[in-house]
């Protein structure tokens, strides 16, 4: 089998666009593409495709991941070639690469995520507010969530913050937590800028 | 007003992607010139996007060089607060322009308890709801589908209606409102347009021309039909999220209590061969997982198993599943329904309507115990775990034994399909019987709400098995279903003004059980029948 590796741009209209509803997206993609792709075994057979960490609603993206597993070879080329047609607009694939079929999975390797925030007013004073506290508590579901170990590094320019947070199986910070964060400073956009 | 739908009222709504068009084969054109048609489905985007009618329509439309065509559908609560909150009128999918700026405006109407999110399309839209109110600068307002077979209770607010198919009908109301638009003299209303709209076969324009002598249009030859190959395919999950293919429009059968098979006349086939190149083609441009061959009775259309064979053949290596709903149990055949479901497991479908066959002969439902126990049997045998059946109550003649039959009926299936398959499931399904206009029935008397609700409690005391599951229809959604679909239930009742109280007591959604408040509904029929 065959494991080929998708860098794609998600904008436009499809940041309105969920996860779910991405991941079925893709699987009419691969069909419209007719790619080789494999399928699970089982009850109701399904593409073999996996996804990197799912991105907040409302939000878009310059570095989403996904592995497309094929059942024949083709060349990445092809491949790119093949989704390109038929791919719609608020999509733009980076790179495809064929990368080899043991390698972990995509939401095993990655640890951080880094998201770029252009805010309405100075964010500079907030920004190092959160750097100089040690925790930073938010409610999910009743429960208390220390949300500061989260976050690994803020750099900020103008309006512009970039913010490296965790993202990974032990706990990520969510995209309402990450805009309640510079709520005060109003948010122009937030976008996800990279994931490593 | 594009940034600040963007900006301010998507984000801060549920299911946002509900509103923003762009998808996969939805056509953006530019409005210049153009008759710019709108088409609305009065309930949510999952809904509206499941109906093929709309989108054959809209295929029709947009491929005109003169005509543009957009959709609407009805926003939720959150939506059309946000929408107030920012001072947004309701706005097209495709291009976000206010709805009140299109020339005609098409319902398609296929469910009466849509009535009240139809008037709050309009309202939302700053269009006047009365079309006495409104002048030649609004939008033409017309309706169509299957609630147009009782069209009166909707007389105040609509302009036109299409009687029957519309394809036809659809390009000579828009050649029509060109002709009057292009007149050297435009008219400050919509009158000589009415005229000339009530000339043409099919349409009802109050005030212009009599219902009784307005016939239905019929697509005489469905092969001449352009059906839509490259479908919309939406971002989201909708209610039937799959290519819809055509194969019949009518029925043989003559239920009595059938509606769409009362007044789809005569039956009528897509060629075997177009079905099949359809269904290869819709697939190619969408990337469908599953095809579905409708119409009202599957196993009449006289070459199905060559179809759904060449289909299976076709689409089984892909793992595109081929659906056939509207199957009897009688015509059901094992080995086809294991052609049909190699890929994903779907539920079947059948529908005795009731317990005894001495009520489905007085229905004319041409079905005996031993076809249902037999065609049952076989779905269970060749690996199907869930069967879902159809029940109605309040039939004309229902005794208790009737009702008992739905059980005993229910009982000896899950029995004998157990028998066969031990994780054989079944789900009940009843609904309540409404005397439809246009039917053979449509005389007879629909029961009362305590009625229904009595008939529902002994189903639901006595249908107890662990693998049945009993579903029903609320009693009061049905009994408003009634009044608008029944010439017998809301005779004397002036449905229109009943139908306007309700809508501004704030009934919305009302096919919606969170959002149906019968009491409101109640208040507006108790106010207008102390007039009478």
């Amino acid at each position: 089998m065959q494991r080929i590796r998708i860098k794609y741009k998600k904008g436009g209209g499809l940041v309105f666009i969920g996860h779910l509803d991405m991941i079925r997206l893709w699987e009419r993609a691969v069909r419209r593409g007719e790619l080789p792709v494999a399928y699970s075994q089982g009850y109701n057979p399904r593409q073999k495709l996996a996804f990197g960490p799912p991105l907040p609603l409302g939000m878009a993206s310059d570095c989403e991941y996904l592995d497309i597993f094929l059942e024949k070879w083709a060349s990445a080329e092809k491949v790119k070639a093949d989704l390109e047609l038929t791919l719609m607009p608020g999509i733009e694939i980076l790179g495809v690469t064929s990368v080899f079929s043991g390698m972990p999975s995509i939401s095993s390797s990655i640890k951080t995520a880094v998201y770029e925030i252009k805010t309405v007013k100075d964010p500079s004073k907030k920004a190092q507010e959160i750097l100089s506290t040690n925790s930073i508590i938010v409610v999910r579901k009743e429960n208390q969530m220390d949300i500061r170990p989260m976050i690994k590094k803020i750099g900020f320019s103008g309006n512009t913050v970039n913010i490296e947070v965790r993202c990974d199986n032990s706990g990520s910070i969510k995209g309402s937590e990450l805009k309640g964060l510079f709520k005060e400073t109003g948010i122009a956009s937030i976008k996800r800028t990279n994931l490593f | 007003m594009h940034d600040l739908i963007r900006d301010k009222i998507l984000p801060a709504v549920s299911k946002p992607a509900r509103y923003i068009g762009n998808e996969l084969n939805s056509i953006h054109k530019g409005h210049k010139g153009m008759v710019k048609v709108a088409l609305c489905y009065p309930d949510t985007y999952e809904i509206g996007m499941s109906n093929l009618g709309l989108s054959i329509l809209y295929h029709l439309i947009i491929k005109r060089e003169d005509a543009i065509c957009e959709r609407v559908f009805s926003p939720w609560p959150d939506m059309e607060a946000a929408m107030k909150e920012h001072g947004v009128p309701l706005f097209s999918l495709e291009s976000w322009k206010p709805i009140k700026d299109f020339d005609i405006l098409g319902f398609s109407l296929q469910h009466e308890l849509t009535y009240t999110n139809m008037l709050n399309i309009l309202k939302l839209s700053d269009i006047p709801l009365k079309r006495k109110e409104r002048t030649g600068g609004h939008p033409l307002i017309i309706a169509g589908g299957a609630c147009t077979n009782n069209p009166e209770p909707l007389s105040d607010f609509i302009d036109a209606f299409v009687l029957g198919d519309g394809e036809e009908v659809i390009r000579e109301i828009i050649d029509a409102y060109k002709s009057c638009r292009d007149r050297p003299q435009p008219t400050p209303t919509h009158t000589p347009l009415l005229d000339n709209l009530s000339k043409i076969d099919g349409v009802y324009v109050p005030d212009h021309n009599e219902l009784k002598n307005v016939k239905r249009r019929t697509v005489k030859d469905l092969n001449s039909i352009d059906y839509p190959a490259k479908p919309i395919v939406p971002f989201i999950e909708v209610v039937h999220d799959r290519a819809t293919i055509e194969i019949m429009r009518g029925c043989p059968r003559r239920c009595s209590f059938c509606q769409a098979g009362t007044v789809n006349k005569p039956v009528r086939l897509v060629d075997p061969e177009k079905v099949v190149a359809l269904a290869k083609e819709t697939i190619k441009n969408t990337g469908f997982e599953e095809v579905s061959l409708v119409s009202l009775s599957s196993c009449d259309y006289p070459r199905i198993w060559e179809v759904a064979n060449e289909l299976g053949k076709a689409f089984g290596p892909k793992r595109i599943s081929v659906s056939l709903p509207s199957m009897r149990p009688d015509s059901f055949r094992a080995d086809i329904a294991k052609e049909l479901q190699n890929v994903r497991k779907s539920g079947i479908t059948l529908a005795p309507e009731a317990g005894t066959q001495r009520l489905r002969d007085h229905i004319h439902k041409d079905l005996t115990e031993e076809n249902i126990l037999s065609s049952i049997g076989n779905a269970f045998a060749s690996g199907a775990n869930s069967v879902k059946l159809y029940f109605m109550i309040g039939l004309p003649t229902e005794t208790e034994e009737d009702l008992a039959g739905i059980v005993a009926l229910s009982n000896r299936i899950i029995k004998e399909g157990k028998t066969v398959n031990p994780r054989a499931k079944i789900t009940v399904n009843v609904s309540t019987f409404i005397p439809k206009k246009n039917t053979p029935f449509e005389n007879e008397k629909m029961i009362s709400l305590d009625k229904i609700q009595k008939k529902q409690n002994y189903l639901k005391q006595n249908l107890r098995h662990k693998s049945i599951e009993l579903r029903w229809h609320k009693a009061e959604m049905s009994v408003i279903e009634g009044l608008f679909s029944s010439l017998e239930a809301g005779r004397g009742l002036p449905m229109a003004k009943i139908l306007l109280d309700a809508f501004e007591a704030g009934c919305r959604f009302d096919n919606w059980t969170e959002h149906f408040d019968y009491c409101k509904w109640e208040v507006a029929i108790a106010a207008h029948k102390d007039q009478i």
